[in-house]
């Protein structure tokens, strides 16, 4: 019986949920939720335009700069993202000297590691299209950045937006690593009220809602997207 | 109009064009017949500069194309070599439309973004230039909406809208229903009787045999065998061309 104690001691100490806690705390969640979601259209914002350069290096006729693209998405999509923050919160400043301000560390660690992502998406959506098209561009005279601006991106954007958007949701959950380094994300105010109140059940649960609240709809539409085009490409 | 002088080209280990030399004169009307993987697509794509020769020398209006000494040595353009290449055009098999704009921004696209030419000027070229192929009522149409020969019709008139001096086909009725050939083999017929400069990749030998002034049979890289088209189809002097034109004669 005494192996019990432990559990009953937990049960006594939480007789019933406390749901309304949330929302006595919402304040300091709203706050939280407003910076998640500015790190995250920074960062998706940056990401989106730098992937296109990831993916141009990626297909880049240049050996060196290929492999090189090649090598930088390789060692961003296989290491923990929490490890790549921080790396550049820390150890940067550490062995570079550099020193960033916390906020830019997370922006330039998150950026880097998603352009990696989408770069790739980008990548697969411009291999997407059949070669006569570009040669057709190409022979018609139109250079490089306007076949990619007229011909290639138009259609290889459109192709991959349901990929760019489960990527995002992705990205957007991955901002609550921020909270161990202390910046002030819904993440760590969560945790904060959590330790304030002893209620780390219904707050998290909270704050897992709120999360779910903002990705559902976004992954909704990813499939209505992504419906949509299997009966385009059909 | 064109020379080809020597030119070699590899594709890692496979040599594809061994040391091939023609010329073609204005508004000649040249053929190149031969079996698959014989490098006619390759020959085509080294006279637009969409492959480099890694030997050899092309001339464009009797201007240096393109050039390379060989031994891996880097590939010089002529002078001219923007302004040469503006002067040809290709249509190839398939899927060359841009399918996210109508037939007629197809059109526009080149001569507006490339050439700078005025918006209302190129559509009204765009619009007698897409009635010439047949085409007028597709203007506003994407390409998913055309049938196929109606597709590769459009890509000639996008080409024609570059005004070009030469037109290069690399089997533009190959994926085609055999229906759909005659209406695209029309318009290039046409074109051949305007004066048209062209070189045409191509299986139907009926067209050969009525538009080409010359045909041009090529085997593993190498040009075996050309001339007129009554003397390839029915006197080839190499018995590789023979063997090639019997084995295609039989299966049509
Ligand atoms: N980009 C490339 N990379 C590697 N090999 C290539 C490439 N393009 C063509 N080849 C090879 O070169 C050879 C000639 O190809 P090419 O397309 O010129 O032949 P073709 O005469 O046009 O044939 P087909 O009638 O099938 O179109 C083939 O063996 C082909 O596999
Ligand atoms: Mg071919």
């Amino acid at each position: 019986m005494s192996e019990m104690a432990p559990a009953i001691a937990f049960g006594a100490a939480v007789p019933y949920f406390e749901w309304d806690l949330a929302f006595r705390y919402n304040r300091l969640l709203l706050q939280g939720l407003r910076t998640t979601l500015e790190i995250s259209v920074v960062i998706m914002a940056l990401g989106l335009v730098l992937g296109i350069f990831v993916a141009a290096g990626r297909l880049s006729k240049n050996p060196l700069i290929s492999r090189s693209v090649a090598a930088y998405i390789e060692l961003f999509r296989g290491t923990p993202a929490l490890v790549q923050l921080v790396w550049f919160y820390y150890c940067l400043p550490i062995f570079l000297g550099v020193s960033l301000p916390g906020y830019t560390a997370i922006v330039v660690a998150l950026t880097l590691n998603v352009s990696a992502f989408y770069g790739e998406a980008y990548r697969s959506g411009i291999q997407a299209l059949p070669k006569d098209q570009i040669d057709s561009a190409d022979v018609l005279g139109l250079s490089y950045f306007q076949r990619l601006r007229y011909v290639v991106a138009p259609q290889a954007f459109r192709i991959v937006i349901p990929v760019l958007l489960s990527l995002s949701i992705s990205l957007f959950k991955d901002t609550s690593l921020v909270s161990t380094l202390g910046v002030g994300d819904l993440m760590y105010e969560g945790r904060v009220v959590a330790t304030q109140t002893y209620r780390p059940i219904e707050i998290l649960t909270s704050v897992a809602a709120i999360y779910f609240l903002i990705a559902f709809p976004v992954s909704l539409l990813t499939r209505r997207l992504e419906l949509r085009m299997a009966r385009a490409y059909r | 109009m064109i020379g080809v002088r020597n030119v070699c080209k590899r594709f890692g280990s496979v040599e594809v064009l061994r040391d091939v030399c023609f010329e073609v004169q204005p508004s000649e009307k040249v053929v190149i017949i031969g079996p698959s993987g014989s490098g006619k697509s390759t020959l085509l794509r080294l006279l637009i500069a969409l492959e480099e020769p890694d030997r050899g020398e092309i001339l464009i209006e009797g201007q240096p194309f393109v050039c390379c000494d060989g031994d891996g040595r880097p590939v010089k353009r002529g002078k001219g070599f923007r302004e040469l290449r503006s002067q040809m055009g290709m249509v190839f098999q398939q899927f060359s439309l841009f399918p996210h704009m109508t037939v007629i921004r197809n059109l526009l696209l080149a001569p507006t973004k490339v050439q700078g030419v005025d918006a209302l000027e190129a559509r009204r070229k765009a619009l007698v230039l897409l009635e010439k192929v047949g085409l007028k009522d597709k203007a506003d149409a994407h390409p998913e909406k055309l049938s196929g020969g109606q597709k590769q019709r459009a890509s000639i008139a996008r080409a024609l809208m570059m005004e070009p001096k030469i037109m290069l086909f690399d089997e533009v009725t190959s994926a085609l229903d055999p229906e759909l050939i005659h209406e695209v083999l029309d318009v290039m017929q046409r074109l051949a009787a305007e004066g048209m400069t062209m070189v045409v990749v191509t299986h139907e030998m009926g067209f050969a045999s009525k538009v080409a002034d010359r045909v041009i049979f090529m085997d593993q890289g190498r040009i075996v065998e050309e001339g007129p088209p009554a003397q390839i189809f029915r006197n080839p002097k190499e018995k590789r061309t023979e063997a090639f034109i019997n084995a295609v004669m039989t299966h049509i």
